[in-house]
């Protein structure tokens, strides 16, 4: 018997949205989110192609054009040895960024296996040692320990970065952690188990990939501290040395200009505050998007 | 209250052992021999091996660390390598002017962060509150040293309203004190007040959604009596934890806006250590500013208990 035609539309299944276009989705919500990750791509380029795009040598010094205000051809003027200051300030962007991630890189490449093996055996290593190591490190100010860190390893770029590094484990530590304690209780992994997965294949087959979204978040907001950090230590001159152009040295030797070229000193601090205030927006816009439990 | 005091300070303990292990350690994290590196390598011979006597490093480490923690607990922190006065009379000496400045910063901080975290969280979704998350949002973003440059460009060097340097301790001239104190304050406290104001916001609008708020709307209470007689109180309760885990992060930046604006305080002391490799000042300081940062923790959670009442501390009887 044939099966009479009806008007009526195919019913298909209506596709979900694959879960990296639910989360795109989610984050194209946050305008700012957005905004901060347009202005961050565009540092990053500038910095990348700075041999390209600065106007000048940054390390270049030209006695005949010392101090000269912005305008011309040195749009954001000169130092006090003429070299251009919007080379120096592309060029320190490849410094500044590079401290803010490899240092943020240092924390959770230690953090994150202390944080989960911790979190995932409990017992007397995790509750007597491990939280109350990080309880002490996390006593010390930040600054003070990545000071005094940076004091005794002596100054360099390398170094700010390894005693920042130091400074946000315990922090990573303490996220991953309290994640994995959260994780571990989980129907899939006591799931897991019973299938025969050893206590390696479940940390980080199973319970790492639940636990990356608060780590990517608190990653992305330690950079925009970091950041401010490597300033700080290159300010105080245990960061990049000079001559090498770095946004936080600049602003020491600007501070003795203020009165006749304080456009030494503006530069390097909007691009410290731009870079930071985009990197938060998107570490922001980022939590919305991968734990928004997290959002207050 | 006081089996949670004598709890708190015992488990404080074995926090400050670790941290002197790792101040102690700090000497010996030095590439090289601590004593060459730090009178250089061209000094006498006789003259490094007096300082790695001096600085106990000839003996076992185990003894080095003990000698080193029983003198500590007896506060005697060791002396300066570089004018041999003791570190807890230098650290008690420039404490001080940091504790004034942690203060004022403070109360800076304060009188920003509550009147905007409690208007955008009035003002939700709204164009106020959206100004005032950015705002909060470059708050955080800006580096207190570059504002403290800035603010000193504005207000001492161009308007000379206020001077750049100059500090004189409050009991000696309180006007000066204040005009010398007032940029440092609002260049630390901007980050603060940021900090504040987003807790301030994000506590009150929980408070908001409170059945009492709702039963005092219902009765026909005014918006903003409901907001700031009865939702504030008891919003302003977690900021006070929240506040307080600030501390931290302002004694780091207490460091370096004390080195932008030449103040005597404890960040500028250990500043100036670093830059002369005086390695018992800075094991000093860094224990120091642990035990500061511990104890003011401990201070808000007793100020945290007994301000509200529905706190009952660990180990009192309900």
């Amino acid at each position: 018997m044939a099966v009479p035609a009806t008007s009526a539309p195919p019913i298909t299944p209506a596709r979900a949205p694959s879960v990296p276009r639910d989360l795109w989705l989610r984050f194209r919500k946050n305008k700012l989110a957005v905004a901060g990750a347009a202005v961050l791509a565009v540092l990053v380029l500038a910095a990348v192609l700075a041999p390209w795009l600065a106007p000048y040598n940054p390390l270049t010094q030209d006695y005949a054009v010392t101090l000269q205000p912005p305008g011309g051809g040195h749009w954001f003027g000169t130092d006090e040895l003429g070299r251009d200051v919007l080379s120096r300030v592309m060029y320190g962007a490849r410094s500044s960024l590079a401290a803010g991630v490899i240092s943020v890189g240092i924390a959770v490449a230690v953090g994150l296996p202390i944080g989960l093996i911790s979190g995932f055996y409990r017992g007397f290593w995790d509750e007597v040692v491990i939280m109350r190591i990080t309880d002490a490190l996390q006593a010390v100010p930040f600054l003070i320990l990545a000071l005094a860190l940076a004091a005794v390893l002596g100054p360099g770029l390398g170094k700010a970065m390894i005693a920042i590094g130091i400074g946000f484990t315990p922090a990573v530590i303490r996220v991953v952690r309290g994640q994995v304690l959260a994780q571990r209780e989980q129907d899939y992994v006591q799931a897991a188990r019973a299938l025969g997965a050893g206590d390696l294949r479940i940390m980080f087959r199973h319970v790492l990939p639940n636990i990356v979204g608060p780590v990517i978040v608190q990653a992305s907001l330690a950079t925009a501290s970091a950041i401010i950090a490597e300033a700080s230590l290159s300010y105080l001159g245990l960061g990049i040395q000079p001559p090498a152009p770095a946004w936080g040295s600049t602003l020491r030797f600007a501070q003795g200009y203020l009165t006749i070229a304080p456009w030494m000193a503006y530069w390097p601090g909007i691009a410290i505050f731009v870079t930071v205030m985009s990197i938060n927006l998107l570490g922001d816009g980022l939590r919305d998007m991968l734990d928004p439990k997290m959002k207050s | 209250m006081l089996t949670y005091l004598v709890r708190r300070v015992a488990l404080m303990i074995p926090i400050l052992l670790l941290v002197s292990i790792l101040a102690f350690s700090l000497i010996h994290l030095v590439p090289g021999d601590p004593a060459t590196v730090i009178l250089g390598p061209e000094a006498p011979r006789e003259t490094v091996e007096r300082m790695r006597k001096d600085l106990g490093l000839d003996r076992p480490l185990p003894v080095q660390y003990a000698a080193w923690l029983s003198a500590a607990v007896r506060g005697n922190l060791g002396r300066s390598l570089v004018d041999r006065q003791p570190v807890a009379g230098l650290i008690i000496q420039r404490l001080p002017a940091t504790l004034e400045l942690a203060f004022l910063t403070f109360l800076f901080a304060m009188l920003v962060a509550v009147p905007v975290g409690v208007y955008t969280a009035a003002r939700r979704g709204g164009a106020a509150d959206m100004a005032g998350s950015v705002l909060a949002l470059a708050g955080q973003s800006i580096p207190s040293f570059w504002l403290g440059i800035m603010l000193m460009m504005l207000f001492a060097l161009k308007l000379k309203w206020l001077p750049t340097s100059g500090y004189v301790p409050f009991w000696q001239s309180p006007k000066q004190n204040l005009m010398v104190m007032i940029l440092p304050a609002l260049a630390t406290g901007a980050r603060e007040a940021a900090v504040i104001s987003r807790y301030t916001r994000a506590s009150l609008l929980e408070v908001l959604r409170a059945d009492f708020v709702r039963t005092a709307r219902a009765k026909g209470v005014a918006e903003w009596i409901v907001v700031m007689r009865h939702a504030l109180r008891n919003a302003l309760i977690p900021v006070i934890t929240a506040s307080g885990l600030q501390v931290a992060a302002l004694i780091g930046g207490l460091v370096i806006t004390e080195t932008i604006f030449t103040i005597p305080g404890f960040g500028r002391l250990i500043v100036d250590a670093i830059f002369q490799r005086d390695i018992p000042v800075i094991q000093g300081c860094v224990l120091f500013a642990a035990f500061m940062v511990m104890a003011v923790n401990l201070a808000v959670d007793l100020i945290y208990s007994l301000v509200d009442p529905r706190i009952t501390l660990a180990g009192e009887r309900g």
